[in-house]
C-alpha cells in the first residue's frame, strides 16, 4: 500500500533494487550513554512528497517516517517482529481468534485534546474498513477498506475496550492493525472534519503539525505527549523538526555534506553508490534496513499475454536475477530465490523460477504454438528517471536473449499509478509486498480480502472493488488463496510455516508473478544526531532500529549545533 | 492620445489572459479521462458526479469557463483535491508566490546588471579579441544547463567550501542576510544563461546603432567615448534587450521548476509542475493564469519604459 | 572589411562537419547502441580499453551516447529553430511593418503562447498529443519526436518573432525608410531590400543562441520525462549525469564539452555570416 500513490518519481525507479546479505544491516547505536539534552530541531531530507493525512492517502517510506512523528499506532512491532500494544494497553483474543478484543490506554489525549477512548477506536475502524464512508461521515478508505475486510463487526463494549469480529479467522491479526506502520490513531475530529482530513493531520505522536504541503511537514514538540524517558522527564527531546521532500539524491547528499541537513534517507534502488560514499564519511552515521522490502513484477494474468502460462514461465526464466543484481544494484542487496525474502513466514524456494535461458526458449515457443503469436508485451516505466529506464532495459536485454518483444512504454508517475490499480498493465514492476508476516503480502496475492464474506458492509456497493484491487497480477487462484487463510487460522508457528509455504510454492509453479531482488533502506545522520535507536518501547523491548518508514524520532536529541 | 493608446494595449493584455485561460479550460474538455475519476480513484459514481458538477464540468467548456473565471475575478483560485477533503490553491500560493518572485526578481537584476557593461563593451570593441573572449566565454557558459551549473556550485561552494547553505529558502523576516544566503546559488544558477543571451542582444543592437550617422556626428564633436556609448548609443540600443526581459518573467516565475526542486526554493513553479503530475487541473489552470497576468504586467511595464527610452518607437506605435 | 576566413573559423567549420557527419552517418559507425549496458564496466573513467570516453554509472557507453546523440540533438535543435525562426520572422516582420489589425492578432498571439512557461506549454503539449487510447501500446517514437520538435517550435516562434518585430519597429521609422515609402516603392521590395538586412543581425544573433537553448531545453524537458525518448541526446545524457557530478564527473564532461564545442562553433559562424551582411549595410 505504501507504494501505490507515491508522489515521487521514484516510485517505479525504486521498485526494483538489490544486494549483498544484510547481515549488517542492524548497527547497533552508539554506546557512550550521554545524557540526552533538551532542544534543538532537525532538519530532515526524504525521497517521497507528502500525499496527505487521511485514510486513502498513502505516506510512502520517508514520508512516512515523517507522519509518524505526529501519529502513532495501536500497536507496534518489535525487532523480534512481534507486535505488541502501544496505544492500546491490552489485546485479548478468543481461542478461535475470530474475536479481539482491544482495549485503549488511559490518559492519552490527541492533539486537539481529545481523549483516545473506544469511541476513538470505533472511528478509527468504522473508518478505514469504510461504514463511515458508506454514511457519507468520512472520506474514502482507499486502498485500506481492501486491507480490512475480513472484519465484520466493530462493537464498543465499555469506555475503554472495543471488540472486533472477523469472518475468517486470524491470528496475525495485530498485524493488520499495523499496516506496516500506516494505521495511524487519527483524531475523530480529523477524521469526520470534512474537507480538511487530508491537509489537517491530528494524531496521538510526539509532534504536532505546524505546516505541510506537498513537498515539506513541519512539527513542533506536543508538550503533553504522553510518554515519559526512562529518567522520567518528558518526551520528545527535541522542539521541531522539518521533513523537505528532495527529490534529487545529489541535493540530499550535499544538504548532509554542507550541514544544510542532519538527517537524509536513502534507497537502495538507484542510490547504492551515494549510500556507499557516506558509509565512508566519518562525519556520517549510517543506519540499514533489514532487507525485508520485495519488489515484484507483476504479470497481468487476466490479459493476453500472460493469461497463458508459458507467457509467465517464459519470462519468469529469461530473467538472469544474479546478472541484474550485480548490474543495478551492485550486490548491495540480495537476488530473489523467492516471491518474497528469507526473512518471510512465506519465504520457499520450491517452484520458483530461476534464470534458464533454455527454458525461457522452450516456453516463448510453446507460447507460439498454443496461440500462434510471437511473446510480446509492454512494460511501463517512468519516463524521465534514469534509473528506471535503465531498469526496464536491463530486463529488455533478457527478454531479447530468449526470443521475447518486449516495448517500453515511458509514462509519467501519475499516469502508472491511474492505470495500475484498475490492472490495466500487461506487466508492471512496483515495490508492494513487505516484512516478516503476511499482513503485507497477501492483500497483493489473494483475489478477495473478505475471504468471500458474501454479507461484508462493501459487498453491494462500488467500494466491493476494493477486496481485490491490490492483486496487481489480477489472478484467482483457489489452492493458494485457500492455503492462506488455513494458515492465517493455524495457531501452532511451524504448521502454520508449512502451510504458507505451499501457498508461496503454488504462486512460484504458476508463475503468477516474479521477483528479481529485494530492497532496503538507509539513514544517514550526522554525528550531532544522538539517541538514535535508544528509547525502547512502553512494555519493554525495543522497536526495530530502521525500516523502510525510517527511525523514530521521538527519543532523538541533538548535542551542540 | 497616449492614454488611449496604453489603454488600447491594456485592452490587447486582458485578452491574452483570456486566451491563455479559455485554452486551458478547452484542454481540460479534450482529457480522455474525466478528471473527477482521476481526482477520486477509488469513488463512487455518486461522488463523482457531484464533484464534476461542483468544478463546473457539466456545464460543457464555455459554462466551465464562466463559472472559473467568476470565482478567479473574485480571488477564489479553485482547490487542490485529495482523497480526504481539498486545499484552497490561493493558500499553496502565498507561499509560493513570493518565493518565485524574489527569485525572478534577484536573476533579472543580477544578470542585466552583467550584460549590459558586457554588452556594450563587446560592442565598442567589436570584432576585437575582447570581444570575441567575452563572447566565446559566455556561449561556452550558456550551453550548459542550469541544473548542471547548480550542481557544481553546490558541490563546490556548500559541499567543498561549507561558504553558503545548499536547500531551504528564508524570508526577509529571518533576518536579511538569511535570505540572501539562500537565495545566491539558485540565482547565480538561472542568470548564467541570461546573462549570454543578454549581452548577445545588447552587443549587435549596439553595433548597428554605432554606425549610425549621428553617433559618427558625435564623435566628430569630440565627444568622449564613454560619453557617446552610455548617453547616445545604449538607450536606444537597449529595446530589444528590455523587451527580451520582460518576455523571461513568467517563465522565471513558473518555469524554474528545475532549479527549484535542486535548491528546495519550492515556488510557483514546483507548484506548476506538482499540478501537471498530480493531475490538479483547476489548480494548473489558475497558476497559468495568474503567471499569465504578470507576464503582461511586465510586458505593460516595458513598453511604456520603451516609449520613453527610445521615443521613435513610441511617435511610431501611436501615428499607427 | 572583408574578414579573412581565420583559423577559429575553420575549426568551428570544421566541428559542426564532425557533427552533421556524425548526425547523418552516426548509425551506421561501428559504435555499440546508446542502450546497450555494459554490466563489466560501470563507472569505467574514460580511456578504459574499448570505451573511450568511459562508462557511466547506469553501465551506458559515453562514446556511443556523444555519437548517438548527435543525430536527435541537432536534427531538433535545427528543425525547430529553423521552422520556429522562418515563421516567426515572416510573422513579426509582415506584422510590424503593415501594422493594424493583423499587428493586433499577430502579437496577441505571440503574447498567449509566451505568457505560459515553455516548460509548462511542452509537458500540456506531450500530455495531449502523445498518449496513446490503448494504454499497453506504446506511442512510437517518432510521434513523441515529433511532439517535442512541434511543442519546441511553437515556444522558438514567438521569441524570434517578437525579436523581429521589434527591430522591425525600430527600422521602419527610420529615414531611408520613410524616403523610399515616400519614394512609391513597393512595400515588398522595402522589406526585401531595407527591412530584412537590417533585421536579420539581431535574428540571426538570437537564432544562433536559440540553437543552444533548444539543446538545453530539451535537456530539461528530458528531466522532466517529456525529452528526446529514451534519453537519446546530448541535453538527455546531462539530465541523466547529473547524479553522478560527485563520483563519475566524466558522465557529465564529455556531453557538456560536445554541447559547448557546438554552441561556440554556430556562435561563430553567426558572427562570420553576419560579417557579410553588414557589409551590405555598409553599402547603404
Amino acid at each position: 500500500m505504501k507504494h501505490l500513490f507515491r508522489g515521487g518519481r521514484r516510485k517505479v525507479a525504486a521498485v526494483m533494487a538489490v544486494a549483498l546479505v544484510a547481515s549488517l544491516s542492524q548497527v547497533a547505536p552508539t554506546s557512550a550513554a550521554e545524557t540526552p539534552k533538551t532542544g534543538g530541531t532537525l532538519s530532515v531530507g526524504i525521497f517521497d512528497s507528502f500525499p496527505g493525512y487521511c485514510m486513502a492517502d498513502n505516506l510512502a517510506n520517508s514520508s512516512l517516517m515523517a507522519g509518524r512523528t505526529i501519529y502513532e499506532t495501536w500497536v507496534e512491532q518489535r525487532v523480534d517482529g512481534k507486535i505488541v500494544p502501544y496505544v492500546l494497553s491490552a489485546v485479548e483474543n478468543s481461542t478461535d481468534f475470530k474475536q479481539w478484543k482491544l482495549t485503549v490506554r488511559p490518559g492519552v489525549l490527541f492533539h486537539d485534546g481529545t481523549p483516545v477512548n473506544a469511541d476513538a477506536l470505533v472511528t478509527n475502524l468504522q473508518a478505514l474498513r469504510g461504514a463511515l464512508t458508506l454514511l457519507g461521515k468520512a472520506p474514502s478508505p482507499g486502498t485500506a477498506g481492501g486491507f480490512t475486510a475480513n472484519i465484520t463487526e466493530v462493537i464498543k463494549v465499555s469506555d475503554s475496550a472495543v471488540q472486533v469480529n472477523l469472518y475468517r479467522p486470524q491470528v496475525d491479526f495485530l498485524e493488520t492493525l499495523y499496516a506496516s506502520g500506516r494505521f495511524f490513531v487519527r483524531a475523530p475530529s480529523q477524521i469526520l472534519g470534512g474537507a480538511k482530513c487530508s491537509t489537517t493531520p491530528i494524531g496521538t505522536g510526539p509532534f504536532k503539525l505546524v505546516s505541510t504541503k506537498l513537498n515539506e511537514l513541519v512539527v513542533t514538540k506536543n508538550a503533553s505527549y504522553w510518554r515519559k524517558d526512562p529518567s522520567g522527564a518528558s518526551l520528545p527531546y527535541l522542539d521541531g523538526i522539518t521533513f523537505t521532500f528532495l527529490v534529487e539524491t545529489a541535493s540530499r547528499v550535499s544538504g548532509l555534506k554542507s550541514k544544510s541537513l542532519d538527517i537524509a534517507m536513502f534507497t537502495s534502488a538507484g542510490e547504492v553508490k551515494q549510500i556507499r560514499d557516506l558509509q565512508k564519511n566519518k562525519n556520517m552515521t549510517v543506519i540499514e534496513s533489514p532487507e525485508e522490502y520485495y519488489p515484484s513484477i507483476w504479470l497481468n494474468n487476466r490479459i493476453a499475454p500472460f493469461s497463458s502460462k508459458n507467457a509467465r514461465l517464459a519470462v519468469s526464466y529469461a530473467i538472469d536475477r544474479v546478472d541484474y543484481n550485480k548490474v543495478r544494484n551492485r550486490d548491495y542487496v540480495s537476488a530473489a530465490k523467492s516471491i518474497v525474502g528469507p526473512a518471510n513466514i512465506m519465504y520457499n524456494e520450491k517452484g520458483f523460477i530461476q534464470y534458464d535461458l533454455k527454458k525461457a526458449k522452450d516456453a516463448a515457443a510453446a507460447y507460439k504454438t498454443e496461440t500462434g503469436k510471437d511473446l510480446e508485451f509492454s512494460f511501463p516505466y517512468t519516463a524521465g528517471s534514469t534509473e528506471s529506464l535503465a531498469n526496464a532495459t536491463q530486463i529488455q536485454k533478457y527478454m531479447t536473449a530468449a526470443g521475447i518483444k518486449m516495448n517500453l512504454l515511458p509514462l509519467t508517475t501519475a499516469e502508472i499509478i491511474q492505470r495500475a490499480f484498475p490492472q490495466q498493465f500487461q506487466a508492471m514492476a512496483l515495490l508492494l509486498m513487505e516484512g516478516a508476516g503476511t499482513a503485507f503480502i497477501a492483500p497483493f496475492i489473494t483475489s478477495d480480502t473478505s475471504g468471500g464474506n458474501q454479507t461484508h458492509i462493501l459487498r453491494k456497493t462500488p467500494l466491493a472493488v476494493l477486496y481485490g484491487i491490490l492483486n496487481l497480477s489480477a489472478f484467482t487462484d483457489t489452492v493458494s488463496e485457500d492455503l492462506i487463510w488455513q494458515a492465517k487460522a493455524e495457531p501452532n508457528a511451524a504448521k502454520r510455516k508449512a502451510l504458507y509455504g505451499k501457498a508461496t510454492q503454488q504462486i512460484q509453479t504458476e508463475a503468477r508473478l516474479t521477483t528479481i531482488s529485494y530492497q532496503k533502506y538507509a539513514l544517514a545522520y550526522r554525528t550531532n544526531v544522538k539517541g538514535v535507536g535508544e528509547l525502547g518501547l512502553t512494555q519493554g523491548g525495543q522497536r526495530k532500529l530502521m525500516t523502510n518508514f525510517g527511525i523514530d524520532f521521538t527519543g532523538v536529541w541533538k548535542s551542540g549545533k | 492620445m497616449r492614454a488611449a493608446y496604453y489603454l488600447q494595449r491594456s485592452a490587447q493584455l486582458l485578452i491574452v489572459v483570456f486566451c491563455v485561460t479559455f485554452g486551458c479550460s478547452l484542454l481540460l474538455q479534450l482529457i480522455p479521462v474525466s478528471p473527477a475519476e482521476i481526482l477520486l480513484p477509488v469513488g463512487s459514481p455518486e461522488e463523482r458526479a457531484l464533484l464534476t458538477s461542483e468544478i463546473g464540468l457539466d456545464r460543457g467548456p464555455i459554462g466551465y469557463y464562466i463559472k472559473w473565471l467568476g470565482e478567479f475575478v473574485r480571488g477564489d483560485f479553485g482547490d487542490i483535491y485529495y482523497s480526504g477533503g481539498r486545499e484552497a490553491v490561493s493558500s499553496r500560493l502565498a507561499v509560493a508566490f513570493p518565493r518565485s518572485m524574489w527569485l525572478m526578481i534577484y536573476t533579472q537584476v543580477l544578470a542585466l546588471a552583467i550584460a549590459i557593461p558586457l554588452g556594450v563593451w563587446s560592442a565598442y570593441r567589436v570584432g576585437r579579441r575582447t570581444d570575441r573572449v567575452i563572447s566565446n566565454v559566455l556561449f561556452a557558459l550558456s550551453s550548459v544547463p542550469s541544473f548542471a551549473i547548480a550542481l557544481v556550485l553546490v558541490l563546490l561552494v556548500g559541499v567543498r567550501w561549507q561558504l553558503l547553505p545548499t536547500l531551504d529558502y528564508q524570508p526577509y523576516s529571518s533576518g536579511i542576510w538569511e535570505h540572501f544566503k539562500h537565495m545566491i546559488m539558485p540565482v547565480v544558477s538561472l542568470s548564467v544563461g541570461l546573462i549570454a543571451s543578454y549581452t548577445r542582444l545588447l552587443r549587435a543592437d549596439m553595433i548597428a546603432t554605432l554606425r549610425e550617422d549621428y553617433i559618427t556626428m558625435a564623435a566628430s564633436k569630440g565627444l568622449s567615448d564613454r560619453r557617446i556609448l552610455w548617453r547616445h548609443a545604449f538607450r536606444p540600443s537597449s529595446v530589444t534587450l528590455f523587451t527580451s526581459a520582460a518576455l523571461n518573467m513568467g517563465g522565471l516565475i513558473g518555469g524554474a521548476i528545475v532549479i527549484e526542486t535542486i535548491f528546495a526554493t519550492y515556488g510557483v513553479g514546483f507548484e506548476v509542475f506538482a499540478a501537471i503530475s498530480g493531475r490538479q487541473y483547476i489548480a494548473l489552470q489558475s497558476i497559468v493564469g495568474l503567471i499569465s497576468i504578470f507576464y503582461v504586467l511586465f510586458n505593460l511595464i516595458v513598453d511604456v519604459a520603451a516609449g520613453y527610452v527610445d521615443p521613435r518607437t513610441r511617435d511610431r506605435r501611436i501615428n499607427a | 572589411m572583408r574578414r579573412k576566413h581565420t583559423i577559429p573559423t575553420y575549426l568551428a567549420f570544421g566541428w559542426l562537419a564532425v557533427s552533421a557527419f556524425l548526425a547523418v552517418f552516426g548509425s551506421f559507425l561501428p559504435v555499440d547502441s546508446y542502450q546497450t549496458i555494459h554490466g563489466d564496466f560501470i563507472d569505467s573513467p574514460p580511456f578504459t580499453s574499448g570505451h573511450w570516453f568511459g562508462v557511466d554509472s547506469n553501465g551506458y557507453d559515453i562514446f556511443s551516447g556523444i555519437v548517438n546523440g548527435a543525430r536527435l540533438s541537432i536534427f531538433v535543435a535545427l528543425v525547430s529553430v529553423g521552422i520556429g525562426g522562418l515563421i516567426g520572422s515572416v510573422l513579426g516582420i509582415t506584422a510590424a511593418y503593415y501594422r493594424g489589425k493583423f499587428d493586433t492578432v499577430v502579437s496577441t498571439g505571440f503574447n498567449v503562447v509566451l505568457s505560459v512557461p515553455n516548460l509548462v506549454l511542452a509537458l500540456a503539449l506531450v500530455a495531449v498529443l502523445a498518449t496513446n487510447v490503448d494504454i499497453n501500446e506504446a506511442v512510437p517514437t517518432w510521434r513523441r519526436l515529433t511532439t517535442l520538435v512541434i511543442s519546441l517550435t511553437v515556444v522558438i516562434i514567438p521569441i524570434l518573432g517578437r525579436i523581429a518585430r521589434a527591430a522591425t519597429l525600430a527600422w521602419s521609422g527610420r529615414e531611408f525608410v520613410v524616403a523610399a515609402r515616400s519614394m512609391g516603392m513597393r512595400d515588398r521590395h522595402i522589406i526585401v531590400r531595407h527591412i530584412v538586412p537590417n533585421v536579420l543581425p539581431a535574428l540571426i544573433a538570437v537564432g544562433f543562441l536559440a540553437v543552444g537553448v533548444v539543446i538545453i531545453a530539451e535537456a530539461s524537458l528530458s528531466l522532466l520525462g517529456v525529452g528526446i525518448p529514451d534519453g537519446a541526446s546530448w541535453g538527455g545524457m546531462i539530465a541523466r549525469g547529473r547524479n553522478d557530478l560527485e563520483y563519475n564527473p566524466h558522465a557529465l564532461y564529455f556531453p557538456i564539452i560536445v554541447l559547448a564545442l557546438t554552441v561556440i562553433s554556430t556562435n561563430h559562424i553567426g558572427d562570420v555570416l553576419r560579417g557579410g551582411l553588414d557589409r551590405r549595410e555598409g553599402r547603404l
